[in-house]
């Protein structure tokens, strides 16, 4: 069977995160919105986690331009190469606030383009491979930190599966992280029993 | 979205905390907040009147307000930025020499402005300040708006006044808050109070406190005062320049009742500092009585020398005067001028021995001295570097004897002080025989910018001394923010989160909460009773808390360890499920032998 590859950047659409400046502008914005702005320190194992950041005081149309929503994918745009979804309703992530893709990240929407159906997860879980980490280091431009612009991102060929086979692939991927971290949960949990029950033979207690 | 988000909720404060923060990133904000003070105390003078004070202003501001007399000059095209900067330096430098009494800076200690030729005052900052937060229209809005809007001044965003004075930052600062209530009427003072950030963030909804503060740094007091002066719950507000021992609060602490003490950052680097610079002192005064000794060496020897040679000359002039007296008969001898002239040479050789014997003779007696001053230094240096000056103790016992019969003091120290000899000695002594050791809680690394953990330690006299005292180790975030967040489902496994991502308001939030409630939390806190601190086989108990939380986890019941490890267990079966079938979706081969679905066979505890 051939598969036919498209660049990431016909198969959905890609911004670039809050830029800094606009953090700083004040530019005589009134009508303000606390956000919480995400950094790529919250992207862990394919998924965006909790953003624990400062709230920010932004002017609203700027909320509006680079709030987060669900399904979008996050990638980082210098520094190790990481991706990370958007599974949830971003509000839940950032306690109750939008959560706003910043400086350092790019957002990627999947849309529907050329009719064909995307799966946000199968384009996370794509990211998330040697094969995209490889693309990136080899497009990226800078020498001490590596630095993904928009082209670096959107040339990487996505292959064009069906829908079924991209949610099937999705589904594979999401099924080994967790039990990667039911894993190391039991190993944790192993270890810890382990070392109670050595203590209690020791005699240690405080 | 969430209502409380949306604009019109988010208070003016931030509203032009965001709109100024362009502005103040190149300017000296310490005279920029001076002057916004200045400005907003020239604007109370008609506002108020519940504040025993007579503010004077300077006669060249010809009854305009002080930014508006920068505004007045930039505007017009006389003063060029540099020029603004000159002249609100020399605006605010007499203004302070005005108000000096009604500061209270006596004694020696004279504020001279710091030299800043090269700073900049831009008019757009100005007409910003003017704009967005004119003392009068804030005043109308809120009477708290100018004291935040000096605060926003000095410490919003990056190059925060307070980040570089080692001062506590917003969250720590609103713990500390939120662990002291005070009365209307109560005396709070702070030992270190900085630009008075601490002050001000207790003095929030709080009404007619007393507020006082000592600030080693001229410059800071001044503004700490401005500051307090702005605040309305401020009902009096007295700072005090100089060491907080030195020049003591102490001393009429009779007359004016103190319910509150906070030492914060007690010189959090100074203390280092400190044991380096008597160490150093020590290695110079071994050098000083090396030196002396090897002086006193030296003149002993050329003393001994010169006696020798004395000796030698005396010997020869007794040889001298035998042979004279041997051949008196002889008056070719006698009247010989080669032998008066011998017998001359050679007195003089001997006194001039003699004075050099005797100059010799008094030097040794200086390097003596010297010496055993050297000696002496040298012991107490060494005295000195085997005991390094504990300030923390000694300003928490200042503390103490500053507050009224049932006062609190709040310290913000470094951890170690929670196990390092001796300041744990004297800690555990004011917990131990005194009682009044009321709360310890050790936070995370990174807190306020502190290389080191910080731990917050609460002092209340008049406590019994059977009351537990209470320990949180707020060091694991985790464990903290579940007691916050009970209900949390997010899997999270090992991985690492920055600091900005811990040290938020929700987990300072859940720690005030923890020391609120007063209740043990398992893995979090405890409460420990003070016969626990007795010495056991010789060795003292330290004041950690996390010792006393182990024993928590380590007598957790075996069935507990069971069921989790079930549940761990169970949840591995699961996911090995999930991912075979989505593998056989795929038409993929199975990777794995799948994990036996019944319980693990061996209990844990058996």
């Amino acid at each position: 069977m051939k598969i036919s590859f498209h660049p990431l950047k016909t198969v959905l659409s890609l911004r670039s995160g809050l830029p800094t400046r606009e953090m700083k502008k004040g530019a005589g914005a009134t009508d303000l919105v606390h956000v919480r702005v995400l950094s790529p320190a919250s992207i862990f194992a394919g998924r965006v986690v909790r953003v624990d950041t400062p709230l920010v005081a932004l002017p609203r149309e700027v909320v509006a331009r680079h709030a987060l929503k669900e399904g979008n994918v996050v990638v980082s745009a210098r520094g190790e190469f990481v991706a990370g979804l958007v599974d949830v309703n971003p509000a839940q992530l950032s306690g109750g606030v939008p959560l706003l893709s910043g400086p350092l990240c790019h957002t990627l929407s999947v849309e529907r383009k050329d009719d064909e159906d995307v799966s946000p997860l199968f384009i996370a879980w794509l990211l998330g491979t040697e094969y995209a980490r490889r693309h990136m280091e080899g497009a990226s431009r800078g020498s001490a930190i590596s630095l993904y612009n928009l082209d670096t991102v959107g040339s990487l060929m996505v292959p064009q599966l069906s829908i079924a086979t991209q949610l099937a692939i999705a589904e594979a991927s999401v099924a080994a992280r967790i039990l990667r971290e039911t894993r190391l949960a039991l190993a944790e949990t192993e270890n810890e029993s382990n070392n109670a029950e050595i203590c209690r033979l020791a005699g240690i207690h405080a | 979205m969430s209502n409380s988000y949306v604009s019109g909720s988010i208070p003016t404060r931030e509203v032009v905390a965001y709109q100024l923060s362009g502005h103040l990133e190149s300017v000296d904000r310490k005279l920029v907040a001076a002057l916004y003070a200045v400005d907003a105390l020239w604007y109370s003078e008609g506002v108020k009147k519940e504040k025993d004070r007579t503010i004077l202003f300077p006669a060249i501001l010809g009854g305009v307000s002080p930014i508006r007399f920068l505004v007045h000059g930039a505007a017009s095209g006389k003063d060029m930025p540099e020029d603004t900067s000159t002249k609100g330096r020399q605006l605010f430098t007499n203004f302070v020499s005005l108000n000096l009494e009604a500061m209270g800076f006596g004694g020696d200690l004279k504020f001279s402005p710091r030299d800043m030729a090269k700073a900049r005052l831009p008019l757009a900052l100005f007409l910003e300040l003017e704009r967005l937060a004119r003392p009068d229209r804030m005043f109308e809005e809120d009477r708290r708006l100018p004291a935040d809007i000096m605060g926003v001044i000095l410490n919003n965003g990056r190059g925060a006044v307070d980040e570089e004075v080692h001062r506590p930052g917003v969250e720590l600062a609103e713990l500390l808050a939120k662990l002291c209530p005070l009365p209307a009427g109560s005396g709070v003072l702070d030992l270190s109070c900085g630009t008075g950030t601490l002050l001000a963030k207790l003095l929030t909804d709080k009404e007619n406190i007393h507020a006082f503060g000592q600030e080693k740094d001229a410059e800071l007091a001044i503004i700490s005062w401005l500051r307090l002066q702005l605040h309305p719950a401020a009902d009096s507000a007295h700072v005090q320049v100089g060491d907080p021992i030195k020049y003591s609060y102490a001393l009429s602490a009779k007359s004016r009742s103190i319910d509150l003490v906070l030492l914060h950052s007690l010189d959090l680097i100074t203390d280092e500092e400190r044991i380096v610079s008597v160490q150093q002192h020590l290695r110079e005064m071994e050098e000083n009585e090396q030196r002396a000794s090897r002086t006193r060496v030296e003149l002993e020897r050329r003393h001994d020398s010169v006696r020798e040679q004395l000796g030698s000359v005396t010997a020869q002039l007794v040889a001298a005067e035998r042979h004279f007296g041997a051949s008196a008969n002889d008056s070719r001898m006698l009247t010989s001028d080669a032998t008066i002239k011998f017998r001359k040479e050679l007195e003089q050789v001997m006194h001039a021995k003699e004075e050099e014997r005797r100059d010799l003779q008094q030097q040794i007696a200086a390097s003596e001295r010297m010496f055993i001053d050297a000696s002496r230094a040298r012991k107490a240096a060494y005295e000195r570097s085997k005991k390094p000056e504990d300030r923390t103790s000694e300003l928490i016992g200042h503390g103490l004897s500053c507050v009224n019969e049932s006062g609190l003091v709040i310290a913000v120290v470094l951890a170690r002080n929670l196990f390092k000899s001796p300041q744990v000695d004297r800690i555990r002594s004011q917990a131990v025989e005194h009682g009044r050791l009321d709360l310890v809680v050790e936070l995370p690394r990174g807190v306020d910018g502190a290389d080191e953990r910080v731990a917050v330690l609460v002092f209340r006299k008049g406590r019994k001394k059977d009351e537990p005292i209470l320990f949180v180790d707020a060091t694991d975030h985790e464990a903290v923010n579940r007691v916050a967040r009970p209900a949390t489902t997010e899997p999270v496994f090992g991985y690492r989160r920055a600091r900005s991502a811990v040290l938020t308001t929700e987990f300072f939030a859940a720690v005030s909460k923890i020391c609120l409630d007063r209740v043990a939390v398992s893995g979090v806190a405890a409460l420990v009773h003070n016969s626990v601190f007795a010495e056991v086989d010789g060795r003292q108990v330290d004041l950690r808390p996390r010792q006393f939380l182990i024993s928590d986890r380590l007598e957790e019941p075996a069935a507990d360890h069971q069921a989790r490890l079930a549940q761990c267990h169970q949840a591995v079966v699961s996911a090995e499920a999930a991912l075979l079938k989505a593998r056989t979706k795929l038409g993929l081969a199975p990777l794995f032998t799948p994990t036996s679905s019944s319980k693990p066979s061996r209990q844990p505890g058996n």
